[in-house]
């Protein structure tokens, strides 16, 4: 047998410590695990989701809703902007592009979002089925919506008033499934998406009461906010002060709210890491009593190994590889428990309708996991290693083990 | 073969330890002897080379230990000195096959699965092989630990109380098993022992008269044994 064989063995000669000291650095791996998968998924999401988008333009209130209502579809939106405001905008000449979004209904929590063809082309989505909608009240799904309502091209749904499930229900105005898109992974697979007219017709046939009381809903049109393209880098420093100052409408730049936004789930995954800190020290601590212990109860064995030839070196090496053995384990699982996490977390939030986070990813970050386990165990391990190797074997001779 | 002269051994506390010469051919036999602190520790370490002597010449199978360098002593050890301890320290964990390879892992030697079964066969524990410590008898366990002293064919076996805590027919065997392995390989057998009993089986033995070497005290001398007894000095 090899030297990690033999360590092997000594490990699980023990092995309610074996397992103790298992569990307790996997737990703190699994911690961090979970950090740094959710700190990549929250980091790749907005990457991804935001991309593209240099402004969102909506009713005045706070940025931060505006952009996670609007673009991560995780907030409700804090009202409506007229139309034409809207139109405006498109004549700025710093505005290369305006995408209007219109929301207000679901259908089982998954949100209906009118809008233009733009906004197929602005997250490059692409048709796994059917056609893009061309008149109103035709919809296009995202891929979760079609997986998860079992919704197929050519079958019809009503939507619900409001953003979450439980509104009351559009039973007269149904919408035709004409497309399911593509999976893409990001925030377009789980909405519905149709032609703006589609939402103003839902709630102006619902409200209108007559032609007249149709034409005066008609005239006074809203969307619930637009997203922007620049046509040049400068606009940034205008753009958003002339929306805020000079329009009745806010302005939010998607990059600074979402610094801000990171910098709160910071603070949040400060504490987090904290515990995991404190996990891992009390791990740390357990492998180096383990450890100690173990060279204690095992003084006579290591004596007897010195008598049969064994330097100190490999003695040492031996007790170093049970720690290495702790380590290799304990990352292993502590990865596990981690992916485990965040597929548990996902699941959760997606049920919710919410930002989903997927497991079983390995980002490059990942390697802090194996690599702050070796130098937990291999830190802990230091002392009775150098206990083992300067151990007085004549003594232990004399004491008879 | 053993060769000391005016061996001496100081420990950290300062106190200092005389040994008597002593010359023991290839093949012979030592009962060493003596009361608790006395030195028959410090002496089969001195002999295996785990301690250094401060002064006095060693020589051991032909090589001088003095000045040897600590990995050399190691590998030296590995080749030449077989240990069977009081406490068998057979280890736990490992089935007998695996303590005997053990004794390879540690002497860092290329594993020979031949010879430990050829070993246990011949002190009679083969059907023992994949049985783990705590499975074996105490004559068993004293059987495997012999195994594992004599499977690198040592020149010198050093046993330390071997029939402590033994009754008198597992001693007779012990001692008998000892003495047989020794003369099979012509190794000499270095017995450390305050028991009389270990005595009295060696003098029936048929092989070489043993050396008596007492220390501590004045010493029954054998016709090998000369020179000053073993003394305690505080330095």
């Amino acid at each position: 047998m090899s030297t990690l064989a033999y360590a092997w063995r000594y490990l699980w000669a023990r092995p309610m410590s074996a397992l103790l000291n298992v569990l307790l650095l996997s737990l703190g791996l699994g911690s961090i695990t979970f950090l740094l998968l959710v700190s990549h998924h929250v980091e790749r999401v907005f990457e991804r989701d935001l991309a593209g988008i240099d402004l969102v333009v909506g009713a005045k209130g706070s940025p931060m809703q505006l952009i996670l209502s609007g673009v991560l579809h995780l907030d409700v939106p804090p009202g409506n902007v007229p139309l034409v405001a809207v139109n405006a905008l498109k004549k700025n000449p710093m505005v290369a592009e305006v995408i209007p979004i219109s929301l207000g209904d679901n259908l089982q929590g998954y949100r209906i979002v009118g809008t233009s063809a733009a906004f197929l082309k602005h997250y490059q989505a692409t048709l796994a089925q059917g056609r893009q909608w061309d008149a109103p009240m035709e919809a296009v799904l995202g891929a979760t919506v079609a997986r998860s309502l079992g919704l197929q091209v050519g079958q019809r749904f009503g939507g619900s008033h409001g953003l979450g499930a439980g509104g009351h229900a559009h039973s007269d105005q149904a919408y035709t499934v004409v497309g399911v898109l593509a999976a893409q992974g990001g925030v377009i697979d789980r909405l519905i998406i149709t032609d703006t007219a589609s939402v103003w017709k839902v709630h102006e046939d619902a409200q209108a009461v007559d032609e007249e009381d149709r034409q005066a809903l008609e005239d006074d049109r809203e969307v619930t906010m637009a997203l922007v393209r620049y046509t040049s880098p400068l606009a940034a420093v205008t753009l958003p002060r002339w929306v805020n100052t000079s329009t009745d409408m806010q302005a939010a730049a998607p990059a600074l709210e979402v610094t801000r936004l990171l910098h709160m789930l910071g603070l949040g995954t400060d504490v987090l890491r904290a515990f995991a800190g404190m996990l891992l020290v009390t791990a740390g601590l357990s492998v180096f009593i383990a450890l100690w212990n173990a060279v204690r109860e095992r003084r006579g064995d290591l004596a007897l190994l010195r008598m049969l030839g064994a330097p100190a070196s490999r003695i040492s090496a031996l007790l170093m590889a049970e720690a290495l053995w702790l380590a290799l384990l304990s990352a292993l699982c502590g990865l596990v428990l981690g992916q485990l996490f965040v597929i548990a977390l996902g699941w959760m939030l997606g049920l919710q309708n919410q930002m989903l986070a997927t497991g079983l990813l390995w980002p490059p970050t990942l390697w802090v996991v194996p690599a702050t386990a070796a130098l937990v165990a291999v830190g802990a391990a230091l002392l009775p290693v150098w206990q083992a190797y300067r151990s007085d074997v004549l003594q232990l001779l004399q004491s008879k083990g | 073969m053993i060769e000391t002269r005016s061996l001496q051994f100081s420990y950290e506390t300062g106190s200092v330890l005389h040994f008597p010469d002593v010359d023991v051919a290839q093949g012979g036999m030592v009962l060493l002897s003596g009361a608790s602190g006395s030195g028959k520790s410090t002496w089969l370490a001195l002999v295996a080379a785990l301690v250094k002597a401060q002064a006095g010449g060693l020589r051991v199978a032909g090589k001088s230990l003095t000045g040897l360098s600590a990995h050399a002593a190691d590998d030296w050890r590995a080749r030449t000195i077989g240990f069977l301890p009081q406490k068998l320290y057979l280890s736990a964990a490992l089935t007998v096959q695996h303590n005997l390879e053990l004794a390879y892992w540690a002497a860092g030697f290329k594993l020979q699965p031949a010879r430990i079964r050829e070993v246990l066969g011949e002190l009679g524990v083969a059907d023992l092989a994949l049985r783990l410590p705590a499975q074996l008898s105490g004559g068993q366990a004293q059987r495997v630990a012999l195994a594992r002293a004599v499977l690198m064919q040592p020149s010198v076996i050093l046993a330390d109380e071997p029939t402590a805590s033994l009754d008198d027919a597992a001693a007779q065997d012990a001692v008998q098993l000892l003495l047989r392995a020794a003369q099979q390989q012509g190794a000499t057998l270095v017995i450390a022992t305050h028991d009389s009993r270990v005595a009295r089986a060696m003098q029936n033995s048929h092989g070489p008269a043993p050396t008596l070497l007492q220390l501590g005290r004045t010493f029954a001398t054998q016709d090998t044994v000369s020179s000053h007894p073993a003394q305690k000095v505080a330095s």
